[in-house]
């Protein structure tokens, strides 16, 4: 009876037990369900959060990119590298420097100090942000071409989405022919819709901004060339061509803001 | 009766940490008792090097657009290791991370890989996961569900991706990308004992 009544008692305690670790994990699953969906379905998408938090998160990202960019070895360690890449650094500044000169549009240089960590989305982060007067929707480039625009503002940083992001559209014409359809990102490339079956277009061809998005990308704004015309069905309306980037969108390291 | 016999040892160190040599990085939890908020600290801090080593120099192993997902296999690692608690508050801290930096809105990759660290950690008790293979299998496994799963919220929230391209082009790629370095990063958290130090 009594050994009954000790196993009655046991298996209870083991119960309860089991229960509450059970209801604990449970818990804090809910929680940490219910925090996540807060901030993707808020509509503020808690500002003050994110701003704080991308501050110092963003830190360690700009002191790798400085690093990088002015490698600190002694000159026995390596100095003909480091003049080397002095040099690189030199010229794309340099290049840069005549862009600018080029532009009507006031612009600053910036520095790209991370990429986009997932696989989902095409963009990269700059060190200048709004105590430097960048905007959302500023236009990004490179003396090759067009890079993106500014999609969110933070204090000292901004994240630009690229042209080859499945997100981005942009309006663009080609510039020998004027023919104009829009230009829409693809994981690797751009393609160029909405240009009828006997539109004039050959490969090699320049593809530019056409300037028809109520002022967002200004227009003659180099974008690329055209690498492939798909071979489109009989009952396709429209031409579908493969447009390769001008700027080289995966080696990106200093661009220019145009405000 | 013989007395005990007299042993001139540290006695501010507990027997345990003597007996066996540890890895570096992993401390037994017995020598370690009433530190758990430094060890959450450093945790953090080994999050936030994986989310900026992600977002910068991981660039390097891109291929064909395509980069391994390390935070994944951390939260993975931790789940496997420590249960369906650490598994949901690894994946919570490594998405909110992610997410500021990434172009997906804040929110997205915390309930992804909250959802995952759990489930992965529920299971770990009814699976083994000591062969390299299973490892990889496993990763790929959750990766592919963590992958559709984001493409389900992702078009909820209107960004408009087609399932086609993005199983073709994002979700399998990454998939087998990442599943062919866990067994490698397995070994290295399990011999630096980072689930030591998880939550």
């Amino acid at each position: 009876m009594r050994l009954e009544a000790y196993f009655i008692t046991y298996s209870l305690v083991n119960l309860s037990t089991a229960n509450y670790i059970m209801k604990k994990k449970v818990f804090v699953l809910v929680i940490l369900i219910l925090i996540s969906l807060f901030l993707l379905f808020s509509k503020r998408r808690a500002p003050k959060l994110e701003e704080g938090l991308t501050a110092v998160i963003y830190l360690p990202a700009k002191v790798l990119a400085k690093t990088t960019s002015h490698p600190r070895e002694t000159l026995s360690q390596g100095e003909e590298r480091l003049l080397l890449e002095l040099e690189r650094e030199n010229e794309r500044l340099r290049s840069l420097l005549k862009l600018r000169e080029r532009l009507t549009h006031r612009s600053m240089a910036a520095l790209v100090i991370g990429r986009e960590p997932t696989n989902w989305f095409n963009s990269i982060l700059l060190d200048k942000g709004r105590e430097e007067g960048v905007e959302e929707n500023f236009v990004v480039i490179t003396p090759e071409g067009l890079v993106g625009r500014v999609n969110k503002v933070h204090r000292n940083s901004c994240q630009v989405l690229l042209i080859t992001d499945l997100e981005s559209e942009i309006g663009a014409l080609i510039e020998r022919s004027r023919v104009q359809g829009v230009l829409q990102g693809r994981k690797r490339g751009l393609i160029l819709k909405y240009l009828p079956l006997g539109a004039d277009v050959r490969e090699g061809d320049v593809i530019t901004t056409s300037g028809l998005e109520e002022g967002l990308f200004p227009k003659g704004l180099v974008i690329g060339r055209i690498k492939r015309i798909e071979a489109s069905h009989p009952q396709d309306l429209f031409l579908e061509i493969i447009v390769t980037p001008k700027a080289n969108l995966s080696r990106l390291e200093e661009v220019l803001i145009l405000k | 009766m013989n007395p005990a016999p007299f042993t001139r040892k540290n006695p501010f160190v507990a027997e345990r940490c003597r007996s066996k040599p540890r890895p570096f990085f992993s401390p037994s939890p017995n020598c370690r008792q009433g530190r758990g908020g430094i060890k959450r600290i450093i945790f953090f801090f080994l999050l936030l090097f994986l989310v900026t080593l992600q977002a910068t120099l991981l660039n390097g192993l891109n291929i064909l657009g395509i980069k391994p997902d390390f935070l994944f296999i951390l939260v993975i690692f931790i789940a496997l290791h420590k249960g369906p608690i650490s598994g949901a508050w690894c994946g919570f801290l490594a998405g909110i991370l992610l997410d500021l930096f990434s172009f997906a809105p804040l929110g997205t990759n915390a309930l992804s890989k909250t959802a995952l660290g759990f489930l992965l950690g529920a299971v770990a008790p009814f699976l083994y996961f000591e062969a390299p293979f299973i490892q990889g299998l496993l990763l790929f496994i959750a990766m592919l569900l963590e992958g559709i799963f984001l493409f389900i919220l992702l078009s909820s929230l209107h960004l408009a991706l087609p399932f086609s391209h993005s199983f073709l082009h994002i979700i399998l790629p990454t998939s087998l990308y990442t599943s062919l370095l866990t067994p490698l990063l397995f070994y290295v958290f399990k011999k630096t004992g980072v689930s030591d130090y998880a939550f």
